[in-house]
């Protein structure tokens, strides 16, 4: 191996690589927010009594959870146009594919926290007079939540790494500014591995980040 | 109703019955827990209901604020049905029925006094100035009011069962059905919360059924007593004779087998 390292060209173009987190973050930061309202969403709905809402976030959640996020991607950049006339620009089809992805996942971690809250609190619950909703509202779902933090971090990890895929559609993210300096400076281990530490460093800020949210409970169990 | 009459010698025809059970058959699947329970309670009454564990007791309790559903007979409250009502009457039935659970199921994630005042603010629409008001008297009136900004996993079980009994007092209720309330605490325990029920219906004249052994309190407290097992009925008198002189052979076996535990 006779590569000579020139880790110099990243002190003139590291910032513009780095600025390509700028839109990695917005690329991920709504698809995380629209992944976990849908994921609750859905969640709640998987435990409805109406086989409609049942039935509906099953499907959802095994089209979403199955296709690939390249070919969804890629999908509702160039096929829907084609098929509805609207298009979107490539953040807005990254968001929505990343989303509608992550919904399925963050829905099924939801649920399994849902699920884990003893029937008992229901009951309680009930023969205090709340309705079905309620209970959900205020009993199931706020018990829940910190059971699902730290599979949700999971989810929201996989989101902020589906971005790196956007490339294909050319959103101006860390991934696609590397393949761009790459093919005018060929220096691809040096822009590639830039690329890498600026992603870990966003998903392990990301993760920090959520490690402290869990901190915040101050109840436990009983 | 012939039956009726048979089983339950001490209530007249009551048109005044509070909770009127008539014929109540409830099975999981084949395993049948409830076979033909027909009984009434007055206005202010205090029922204790004893008996072997799986004789359906708990089962009874929770057919009455419809927990569970019934596939025979008859259940009302305060003259609602239980078994026909639709999900508005069904709320009716509940909120005006105070239930006491024997793991006392307070909501982990709310302290003392949110588990008290959630109910009130978001069922009722009491505003949170007045339910913190009623909650912190509650709090007093069970012997709580150190432990308001405390969370259930904080506190000892006789102290989770006054305040769940709090709770289901905040809703000013005309019912409460205790179901085994004392069974999970340790005997130091007991008396705390066994006092906390007797303030209770000696302060509001409560209606109440209770599912418990404590002999002891249920002569002080209770107007009348029953034993069921395997689903029926064995013998229902005053509370007294029940415990005291009770006619039935089933009855004296078990009574003594409690007493012995």
């Amino acid at each position: 191996m006779n590569y000579t390292f020139q880790f110099g060209v990243l002190t003139e173009y590291g910032p513009y690589l780095a600025g390509g987190l700028w839109h990695a973050w917005w690329t991920s930061f709504p698809s995380i927010i629209i992944t976990t309202i849908l994921g609750v969403v859905l969640a709640a709905m998987s435990m409805s009594q109406r086989w409609l809402m049942r039935g509906f976030s099953v499907v959802f959640v095994d089209l979403f959870r199955t296709l690939p996020v390249v070919v969804l991607l890629i999908w509702i950049h160039y096929v829907m146009p084609i098929l509805t006339g609207i298009s979107f620009s490539p953040t807005t089809s990254s968001i929505i594919a990343l989303s509608l992805n992550g919904a399925a996942l963050a829905c099924e971690a939801f649920r399994g926290g849902l699920e884990a809250i003893p029937a008992t609190q229901v009951q309680a619950a009930q023969s205090l007079g709340f309705s079905r909703w309620k209970v959900m509202r205020y009993i199931t779902l706020p018990q829940a939540f910190f059971a699902t933090l730290p599979s949700l971090t999971n989810v929201h990890i996989t989101v902020i790494k589906n971005v790196t895929v956007t490339v294909l559609i050319a959103v101006p993210e860390v991934m696609f500014r590397a393949q761009e300096l790459t093919v005018q400076f060929f220096r691809p281990l040096e822009f590639y591995t830039g690329a890498a530490v600026l992603y870990v460093a966003l998903i392990w800020g990301y993760a920090l980040l959520m490690r402290m949210l869990e901190r915040l409970q101050k109840w436990q169990p009983i | 109703m012939a039956a009726d009459l048979m089983t339950a010698p001490t209530v007249p025809a009551a048109t005044t019955a509070f909770i009127r059970i008539r014929d109540v058959h409830k099975s999981y699947g084949a395993v049948s827990v409830l076979n033909g329970i027909s009984i009434d309670v007055a206005q202010g009454e205090v029922l204790v209901l004893c008996g072997p564990s799986g004789c359906g007791k708990s089962t009874l309790l929770r057919c009455i604020n419809g927990l569970e559903t019934i596939q025979r007979g008859g259940i009302s409250v305060g003259g609602r049905n239980v078994e026909t009502a639709n999900a508005d009457t069904l709320q009716q039935i509940r909120l005006s029925t105070g239930f006491v659970f024997q793991n006392f199921n307070l909501f982990p994630h709310m302290t003392a006094l949110d588990n008290i005042t959630i109910a009130p603010m978001k069922i009722l629409g009491v505003s949170q100035r007045e339910a913190v008001e009623q909650g912190r008297a509650l709090l007093e009136q069970v012997g709580m009011q150190e432990k308001a900004d405390v969370y259930p996993f904080q506190l000892s079980g006789g102290q989770r069962q006054r305040v769940a009994i709090a709770r289901a007092l905040a809703m000013k209720p005309s019912l409460m059905l205790f179901d085994e309330p004392t069974s999970a605490l340790d005997p130091e325990m007991r008396e705390e919360v066994l006092q906390v029920i007797r303030k209770v219906h000696h302060e509001h004249n409560m209606t109440m059924v209770v599912v418990t052994h404590e002999i002891g309190f249920a002569k002080s407290v209770a107007s009348r007593a029953m034993l069921l097992d395997a689903g029926r009925i064995v013998e229902e008198a005053p509370a007294r004779r029940f415990f005291e002189n009770p006619t039935e052979e089933r009855t004296r076996r078990f009574l003594r087998a409690i007493i012995n535990d």
